[in-house]
């Protein structure tokens, strides 16, 4: 199958870079690593096709990772999904963002691909929206005329459709720093240990008490037209200790939080029970946390 | 076949240089080329003007072309010709069409090709189009395709119910009667099995580059395949012209797994629009059309009754088997298809009564076809499964119970098979003694489970596919130039398993030279003699075999001469490392150099170079293609699977902690190609029982033709593993070599599905298992707690 054709663009700063993206309209693509536009557009798949496509690689200062004590991690847009796995300061500060990095494809297009990438791309078995969605991050959208951070938790509207304006650029991640009382986990279920699609994502935030769950929020992938929460599994979960009991109950809660569909991959009802199954394990999961050397 | 050779030459001690060596002087021939991206491909080739070729495929499976509308297309500029099926007025083994004319079969069915100065205009092209259809219902399911009223698949008009092959064997030793058997049986067992839908899936797909010369009327054809002479034989006949206008070349060949035996429509389509446009033309497979057009493993549906003696021996056994065929193969060419599937119920137990069938059904889905254990991995995994059911059942270790019926050295089975080397009940021997299964069989934990499965294939096929003399299946030559350069002339098929390293090591091995001293001609039909191809595990065994008897041939004629000159008889001379030596008491003191041996011998011949010819067939008769019993092959292998797991009892995902294999391969002449043969053999092993699958909607629309979707195994699901292949040489294959890595695969999924029914109770009669096909077992069965 050949590429079709298009006008490879790569301007140097954000400023050119958002001149062509709102000059050129509709017909242009931004793209970082490039992992999920150019497949689909050798494969013709519906919408994958562009006129222009805007490569934003080559602007400077949008690859980093660094933790801020009050605004907790920041990712940019440029920072590859390999880099965000491998980073220590991503292990020591939310451990299980480095493992949402890991979960995606395989490490040769982890070298390329980026979270923010990943994001954009809004796909419904998205490995790095439930973590992100769960810890609250936000993600810092350049605009035209003026620059806004929109909610992980608000960033998804459809199959590969997001909240971004027209013109909208995301520049980068900001995630919030765990507190004492807070863990998070994700895990991924797929048939294959490496490039695999998620038949069900499941990621877990918490705030103990002890053994009282203060807050939560689950977010559940790959079961839904988007990443969603599982407000049913979380009102289950808060105010009460955790036990054996609890998590086969918020389990079940969370079947009800999801649409899952039937594909080639699974059914709507293996999906199904499989949310009620790790949505336990993500919960004990990250009440277990990450030890040295695990992602 | 050189009976004098074989009488006098062969005897030789084992002091082997190569063979079975694994120090470096062993080298992979083609290692350097493949790893360092120097190997060319048949997709590789380029040449100024060449075209490109892309075919349009039926998105329905069953209908009728009511029009197709090719002007748009033809007048794209770039496009340099368009075919339709009214180009090929002929079929190919009976009932398949280069390009469909009138009716078609099968999503994927070629409707239309096209060529054009680019592979973007090509497909440009295609997309201009328009074929328009009468869609009629197609049928999916072999037993409904059997039931009467049902749609006639293929729409030829033959009165066949969508029956195709047949073959149905019955016998016994010694008189005994089935139906007496199954009365006297202290144990029958009655079950049945199913298995899914999958494909070969090489790296490289099927490519073709094709040339014409019209002074000549002559194609030179690069052509990825492990069968040159059929496409040279299909093409001619395909072209309505003798074998001689066709050069196939082959070229390195990226993986086939049996798909590359047949004679893909891309080849002819390539052939054609060279002749047409007098343009070298490439036409490379896209991965949908390999998934949709080249013949996966057939999907099979297996009865099997057992009668068992008190001590838990096989007394009798019938099996009632059909297989998804596809829309294709009513013909004799897919007869092997069910031969096999009957053979491989005989195995590898002695079972002296038999009543065994299989049927081929036509269906409106992707043509089934020859895939890495032929029908073996199917058969085998039920027949594996009825024998761990029958053992728990009858309160017999698995082990030992496998092992009171397992076939020996000398049976005759009523299946027409002579066992000859055998060495299975010590397979299953190391396997136990691996796994550590007597000491840890009451041990293991909930969730916890070992399984075992016992097979066997084939070392080789009587069947040249061709019609040859003396059914010889492969022709080699080798020819010793004056300086002592050897050319090794074989057109035994490498693709990928290791056919070019050890043929070259074998005439090594024989004229005690080292690798890099023998050199083979790259193949092709004109270059050197018939060799029936890389299918049925036959190219060691028996194409090793004719370049043997070649290359002690050449030997021969050396030590004549030399032999005559020390006043010795020839047969006591050998070749050690590049010297004549002689095993005659008293004389073991001669010596003479390699060089100074073949100058004295051209010398003695007035200048004539030494040429040796070695060819080699099965001797047998052909009593297999009436459905008699025969002995198919002239050797069989034997292999255990032995596996240790864990299952998710939420999820229904396993997790394989160690994989173990024994195979009776006979004596491994490259022992680091066998190792890796086993291996390989596990990954696709695996990939079958357990992440692979083809699936089909209920349109007959193939739902994942492509990577994404159809799990091939990444190196993180491979288990640990770890092999033992050495067994008792065999007496008639090259050095002691029997089959590796085809059969091989047959015991992986059977080993899967015991060691999960031993971790859970659950019953398993269908594949693949897939955490979603346990987590329904176990939501259906239960887990049964208290199996153990």
């Amino acid at each position: 199958m050949v590429l079709p054709k298009f006008e490879y663009l790569a301007p140097t700063t954000l400023d050119e870079a958002m001149q062509l993206y709102n000059e050129l309209g509709s017909g242009a693509k931004i793209m970082a690593g490039g992992t999920d536009i150019i497949p689909p557009m050798r494969d013709k798949a519906p919408g994958s096709k562009c006129d222009f496509l805007i490569d934003i690689k080559h602007v400077p200062g949008l690859d980093y990772i660094e933790y801020d004590e009050k605004q907790g991690l920041k990712i940019g847009c440029l920072t590859k999904l390999y880099d965000i796995q491998t980073s220590k300061l991503v292990r020591e500060k939310n451990p299980a963002v480095a493992q949402a990095a890991k979960y995606v494809a395989s490490t040769q297009i982890r070298h390329k691909g980026t979270m923010v990438g990943n994001i954009c791309n809004a796909s419904p078995s998205c490995d790095t929206a439930p973590i992100l969605i769960s810890c609250g991050a936000v993600a810092k959208v350049h605009g035209r005329d003026a620059d806004r951070d929109l909610p992980l938790g608000e960033f998804f509207k459809g199959v590969k459709k997001t909240n971004l304006e027209p013109g909208e650029i995301v520049t980068g991640l900001v995630i919030p720093p765990l507190a004492e009382d807070e863990c998070a986990a994700y895990i991924k279920f797929s048939v294959r240990k490496a490039m695999d699609l998620a038949i069900v994502g499941v990621a877990a935030w918490l705030k103990m008490d002890g053994k009282k769950v203060v807050d939560a929020r689950i977010t559940l992938g790959a079961v839904a037209i988007t990443p969603v929460r599982a407000y049913n599994a979380e009102k289950a979960l808060i105010g009460n200790e955790i036990s054996d009991e609890l998590l086969q109950k918020v389990g079940v809660a969370a079947m009800s939080d999801c649409k899952p569909i039937s594909d080639v991959r699974a059914s709507a009802e293996y999906r199904h029970d499989m949310v009620r199954v790790f949505t336990k394990r993500a919960i004990m999961k990250a009440l277990e946390g990450y030890k040295e050397g695990e992602i | 076949m050189n009976k004098f050779a074989d009488k006098e030459y062969f005897r030789k001690p084992e002091d082997f240089r190569l063979i079975s060596s694994t120090e470096s002087k062993y080298t992979h021939v083609d290692a350097y080329e493949k790893v360092t991206g120097k190997a060319k491909y048949a997709g590789d080739f380029m040449a100024p003007n060449m075209l490109t070729a892309k075919v349009l495929h039926s998105p329905i499976s069953r209908g009728r072309i009511l029009s197709i509308d090719t002007s748009k297309a033809e007048a794209l500029p770039g496009v340099k010709g368009v075919l339709t099926g009214k180009d090929f007025p002929i079929r190919i083994t009976e009932d398949i069409e280069i390009l469909c004319q009138g009716q078609v079969r099968m999503v994927g069915d070629p409707v239309v090709a096209v060529c054009a100065i680019s592979e973007e205009i090509a497909e440009q092209a295609l997309e201009l189009i328009d074929v328009q259809y009468e869609e009629m219902p197609g049928v999916y399911d072999p037993w409904e395709s059997i039931k009467d009223g049902a749609p006639d698949v293929q729409g030829y008009g033959y009165d066949n119910h969508n029956i195709g092959p047949t073959c149905h064997q019955q016998g016994s030793n010694d008189g005994k009667d089935i139906d007496e058997e199954f009365e006297k049986a202290a144990y029958v067992q009655h079950e049945d099995f199913k298995t899914h839908r999958i494909q070969h899936a090489p790296i490289e797909p099927h490519a073709t580059f094709a040339e014409y010369d019209p002074e000549k009327d002559e194609w030179t054809v690069h052509q990825s395949t492990t069968m040159s002479f059929g496409d040279q034989f299909w093409l001619a006949h395909g072209f309505q012209k003798d074998v001689s206008h066709f050069h196939i070349i082959r070229p390195y060949v990226g993986g086939a797994f049996g798909s590359k035996s047949n004679w893909p429509y891309s080849e002819f389509i390539a052939c054609e629009f060279a002749r047409r446009t007098l343009r070298p033309v490439r036409f490379v497979q896209t991965r949908e059309e390999e998934f949709q057009t080249m013949h996966g493993r057939h999907p099979f549906q297996i009865h099997i009754d057992t009668a068992f003696a008190e001590d838990g021996t096989i007394l009798a056994k019938k099996a009632d088997q059909i297989m998804d065929g596809g829309a294709y193969g009513v013909s004799h060419s897919q007869y092997a298809a069910v031969n096999l599937s009957v053979i491989w119920c005989a195995f590898p137990y002695k079972i002296d009564a038999i009543d065994f069938r299989s049927r081929r059904i036509l269906t409106n889905t992707a043509e089934g076809g020859a895939m890495r254990g032929y029908t073996a991995c199917q058969v085998q995994f039920a027949h594996d499964v009825n024998m761990q059911l029958a053992a728990e059942r009858m309160g017999i270790d698995p082990i030992e119970f496998r092992k009171r019926s397992a076939m020996e050295p000398g049976y005759h089975s009523p299946a027409g098979l002579i066992v000859t080397s055998c060495s299975f009940k010590e397979t299953l021997d190391d396997a136990a003694k691996f796994m550590r299964w007597e000491e840890r069989k009451d041990k293991m934990g909930n969730g916890e489970g070992i399984g075992f499965a016992g097979t066997a294939f084939v070392s080789g096929t009587a069947a040249p596919v061709l019609n040859t003399p003396n059914q010889v299946q492969t022709n080699a030559t080798v020819r010793v130039d004056l300086h002592g350069v050897v050319s090794l002339y074989s057109n035994c098929h490498d693709n990928g398993q290791g056919a070019d390293t050890v043929m070259t090591a074998i005439v090594a091995e024989e004229l005690g030279l080292n690798m890099n001293e023998v050199k083979l001609i790259q193949p092709s039909t004109f270059d050197s003699g018939y060799d029936s191809g890389a299918y049925g595990s036959r190219v060691t065994f028996l194409g090793g075999n004719a370049v043997r008897r070649a290359a002690v041939d050449a030997k021969r004629q050396i030590l004549e001469v030399i032999g005559a000159k020390w006043g010795c008889e020839p047969h006591l001379l050998d070749i050690i490392d590049h010297n004549i030596i002689c095993r005659d008491m008293g004389k073991t003191d001669l010596k003479m150099s390699w060089a100074e041996a073949v100058y004295a011998t051209m010398l003695t011949h007035g200048g004539d170079e030494v040429v040796g010819v070695g060819s080699y067939y099965h001797r047998t008769n052909n009593a297999q293609y009436q459905g008699k019993p025969s002995n198919y092959a002239p050797s069989y292998v034997f292999s255990t699977g032995a596996c240790h797991l864990f299952v998710d009892q939420e999820t229904g995902q396993i997790d394989i902690d160690e994989f173990f294999f024994a195979h009776d391969c006979g004596r491994a002449l490259n022992k680091r190609a066998v190792e890796a043969q086993l291996e390989g053999s596990i990954y696709s092993g695996l990939g079958y029982a357990v992440y692979e699958e083809l699936k089909i909607n209920d349109k007959g629309r193939m739902m994942n033709p492509n990577f994404r979707d159809y799990r091939m195994i990444t190196a993180l699901d491979m288990p640990h593993i770890t092999t033992k292949f050495d067994y008792a040489p065999d007496p008639e294959g090259p050095f002691g070599a029997k089959e590796c890595g085809e059969g091989t695969t047959a015991p992986i999924a059977p080993a899967v599905a015991n060691a999960i029914h031993n971790a859970t109770g659950l019953m398993i009669h269908e594949l693949p298992l897939d955490p979603e096909h346990i987590w329904r077992l176990l939501k259906e069965q239960g887990l049964q707690k208290d199996h153990k």
